[in-house]
């Protein structure tokens, strides 16, 4: 039973990542974004690149640091994927977005459906098919509490870095929307924008910040689940529903929700790989979807009244 | 002769399959064109109504009748539209699109994974082919094929003409034209919207089935997020609101598509033939987002109404 | 006789939301510095409509506005604030989710300074707010939501406050208590435009007042005269009010 919800909250902490930027896209920009997927896949395949570009140079950025099963080449190929989605992001809606926001939420939404289909095939055709890894270490998996006990507990190093670096990411961002002034001005222009405006804060810088900020969380999720996973073109599309699920379970604009909301939902599709096989693991994702929409819209830590 | 026979089987192939995205095409415009509802989930509607159909009259199903099994898948993906429509039309406009999208993906999961209802991945193969046995299986059967989708179409076009100037049609326009008042007249605005939608739903599970029993056997790969997005194109390249705008919007773009399509046959070679449908959704996409920001309303709508933003 | 600059100068502007559909239809309108104008007039005369054209919330087709001098008619809302001008909206006028002491030091935050400097004296103002301060806006009773939002509008030190309504809702006793606080912020130099339903109450306040009918000002004179004037009671007061004046 605790390897259930070990494997849940692994697969929350992706999930949670990607919600995160999501919902402050789903708040802040207010459109519900069809390509926020595709911006974790990219985000993996970005880093993937880098990195084996730097290995080809020296083997020596391959090795695994520690108990983990990538090298430091990794850790660099993130950084330098996250800002290089984040740019993808912002490129996306200056090309895109920007100039379909007076048509309304549906027209924006109807063009992130096709921005994802175009960047998922993009990625198709550069990067074919088929599943790739980031290294062919294999990881041993650390018992945490032995097979007889409830089942036991195994983790393996890599997933509870991921574990940790998802809470620290949160709790980074939660100072920085907290305390700093583009981070308040953010939570105030989700909270009403005309009023933001009137009280000096630039929407536009806003709108910039929230995709910048939305596309490097993608790519560090796209990276965990990568790691802990594998890359796959399809990621992104299979990320959408449990994304969009753990957004509104959380609550729209509510970052701890967003968290919270993730790893329940990690928890509701380990349940259900458990109990009914690996197939329908979207559906449990989805009728969590369609349970909290009915029972509470707004979410557990909805923030829009 | 062989070249023209060529010709005019790849015409009337391209031409039904048109008409069979225009049926679907003409059910989305009236959930979003005339009532504004956010249906991102087609393709699950599509699915059921070809599912359906093809379950009922193929010889490993029941083997009845073609007509029957037109009118069933009709009349199930109406059911299905009712189901999801009682339980989702209440929803905020974006919660209405993520749901509906989070059906069909649903849908489409268990159509791949339901082996001994659906055929799993494999689908449903041998689907009859209605007037096969007067007509052979030539150029002359695709012909009477394309002469019954068009027939349909027509009706379906005429009726939903009337329905839509009818004085439903004119409470449905008033509701979608001034939101807020609906939503205070509640019960009575949420029944028009459901009507709409199961509506809708009908002719989507229509389109399914002419689907079906063209091509003779269906995959749960055959109704892919993908194809939603393919009937909206047409709805925006068409421009909505409009029945005949829809109609000519569904041509339009199954054109594009097939052209690009033939295209990327044509110049990428046999081993990178994946990665040229990659390619040619690109295209599409990127037609789709220029339409919307050059030409919003569509190449074919003269009318204002675009559907509430 | 030497002319004194006005704060702010509407010269014949047209608004609108829709091109082609101007609400505000060659309206002129000037402020001295110091003063406290009333805009007055009917319902969809489009007084809400002109002071948010001001503030650059509803786009402007013609016309323009100067504020001291400066021609702001292009200036984005959010500028507004840096250029001396200050607007108090007449519903979510708060950030509803934040507490009393966040809404203003949000405020502060984005006009940077010296935070203690700016929201000292506006807590000196509004005692009641110093002492709510950790109060969630949203929980807030009505009078004490449009004094903070009020107080939100002077933590820029506006030389210009513009307030859509700001009795809107409120009783009698609460109007007064607003009102007597924007005759303390005028005292400390602020010029105020408001625009007022509550006609009483605004001839009361405001040194001159405009009256605005179908987006063009129809009579602009002192307060006293209005008060007397049978064509302001009649063009939209009627008679019963007319003889309670």
């Amino acid at each position: 039973m605790f390897q259930i919800i070990a494997d849940g909250l692994m697969i929350g902490s992706v999930i949670s990542l990607g919600a995160i930027g999501l919902s402050l896209t789903m708040s802040i920009v207010r459109f519900s974004n069809f390509s926020h997927g595709e911006l974790l896949a990219w985000g993996a395949y970005l880093a993937l690149v880098v990195s084996s570009g730097l290995t080809a140079m020296n083997d020596v950025w391959a090795t695994p640091v520690g108990p983990f099963s990538f090298g430091w080449g990794l850790v660099l190929a993130m950084v330098l994927s996250a800002a290089l989605t984040a740019l993808l992001a912002l490129l996306l809606d200056t090309i895109l977005f920007k100039r379909l926001r007076k048509q309304g939420a549906i027209t924006l939404v109807i063009a992130s459906f096709g921005a994802a289909l175009v960047l998922r095939n993009i990625l198709l055709f550069w990067q074919g098919g088929v599943p790739q890894y980031f290294s062919e270490n294999l990881q041993i998996a650390i018992p945490l509490l032995p097979r007889g006990v409830w089942g036991g507990l195994r983790f393996t190093p890599d997933q509870l870095l991921v574990l940790a670096l998802t809470l620290a990411a949160v709790t980074g961002l939660h100072l920085f929307l907290r305390y700093s002034v583009l981070g308040r001005s953010m939570r105030a222009t989700a909270i009403n924008p005309a009023l933001a405006q009137v009280s000096g804060i630039d929407p536009e810088k806003v709108l910039r910040a929230t995709w910048l900020i939305g596309g490097g969380l993608a790519a560090v999720a796209g990276v965990f689940a990568g790691i802990t996973v594998q890359l796959r073109p399809t990621m992104g599309e299979e990320l959408l529903l449990p994304l969009f699920a753990a957004v509104i379970l959380g609550g729209i604009g509510s970052l701890w929700g967003s968290l919270l909301g993730g790893l329940l939902i990690g928890l509701a599709e380990s349940v259900s790989v458990a109990t009914l096989g690996a197939e329908y693991r979207t559906a449990a994702a989805f009728i969590v979807l369609i349970s909290i929409s009915l029972v509470k819209p707004n979410g557990l830590f909805g923030e829009k009244s | 002769m062989q070249l023209l026979l060529g010709w005019l089987s790849y015409a009337s192939f391209f031409l039904v399959f048109a008409t069979v995205f225009a049926i679907i095409a003409l059910g989305l415009n009236l959930q979003w064109g005339y009532t504004g509802l956010f249906n991102v989930g087609v393709a699950g509607f599509v699915a059921v109504g070809a599912y359906t159909s093809a379950l009922l009259t193929s010889p490993k199903g029941f083997g009845w009748p073609v007509a029957v099994g037109l009118l069933a898948a009709t009349i199930s993906s109406g059911l299905v539209g009712l189901l999801v429509g009682a339980i989702v039309l209440r929803l905020r406009r974006d919660y209405l699109a993520i749901t509906t999208f989070g059906i069909a993906v649903t849908i489409q999961t268990v159509a791949n994974n339901a082996k001994p209802l659906t055929g799993g991945p494999f689908g449903v193969q041998f689907i009859p082919r209605p007037m096969q046995a007067w007509l052979g299986t030539g150029l002359v059967w695709t012909f009477a094929y394309l002469a019954l989708a068009l027939a349909l179409l027509g009706v379906v076009y005429v009726a939903l003409g009337k329905l839509v100037n009818s004085p439903w049609g004119r409470v449905l326009r008033a509701i979608r034209e001034d939101e807020v008042t609906a939503s205070s007249v509640g019960k009575r605005a949420f029944l028009f919207r459901l009507q709409s939608f199961v509506i809708g739903a009908l002719l989507m599970g229509l389109g399914g089935a002419l689907y079906a029993h063209f091509i003779g056997f269906i995959a749960p790969e055959n109704f892919l997020p993908i194809l939603t997005f393919q009937v909206w194109a047409m709805l925006i390249v068409g421009g909505t609101g409009n029945n005949l705008a829809a109609i000519l919007g569904a041509f339009v773009v199954w054109g594009f598509w097939t052209v690009s399509g033939g295209v990327m046959r044509g110049w990428i070679p046999q081993s990178e033939q994946a990665r040229a449908a990659a390619l040619q959704v690109v295209l599409i996409g990127v037609l789709i987002a220029t339409t919307l920001i050059l030409r919003p309303r569509g190449l074919f709508s003269r009318s204002v109404s675009r559907g509430p933003s | 006789m030497t002319e004194v600059a006005p704060a702010l100068a509407i010269e014949s502007l047209e608004a609108g939301y829709e091109p082609g559909l101007s609400i505000v239809r060659g309206a002129s309108l000037k402020l001295l510095p110091g003063e406290i104008v009333a805009v007055i007039g009917p319902n969809g005369a489009g007084k809400s409509s002109l002071v948010r054209a001001v503030a650059g919330l509803v786009p402007i087709t013609s016309g323009r506005n100067l504020l001291f001098g400066k021609d702001i008619t292009k200036t984005p809302p959010y500028r507004m604030v840096f250029e001396g001008l200050a607007f108090v909206p007449q519903t979510e006028n708060v950030f509803v989710n934040l507490s009393v002491a966040e809404n203003l030091e949000l405020a502060a935050a984005i006009v940077k300074g010296n935070r203690r400097e700016r929201l000292d004296p506006v807590f000196a103002m509004f005692p009641d707010l110093h002492r709510q301060r950790a109060d969630v806006a949203g929980q807030l009773s009505g009078g004490q939501r449009q004094m903070l939002a009020v107080a939100r509008g002077l933590i820029a030190k506006p030389k210009l406050l513009i307030l859509d309504e700001p009795s809107a809702g409120l009783s009698p006793k609460l109007v007064e208590q607003v009102f007597s606080k924007l005759r303390e912020i005028r005292a400390s130099g602020v010029t105020v435009l408001l625009v007022e339903q509550n006609v009483k109450a605004a001839l009361a306040l405001a040194d001159r007042a405009a009256v605005l009918v179908e987006g063009k000002e129809r009579i602009v004179a002192p307060c006293s005269e209005l008060l007397n004037n049978d064509c302001v009671a009649e063009l939209y007061l009627g008679r019963y009010v007319k003889e309670r004046i």
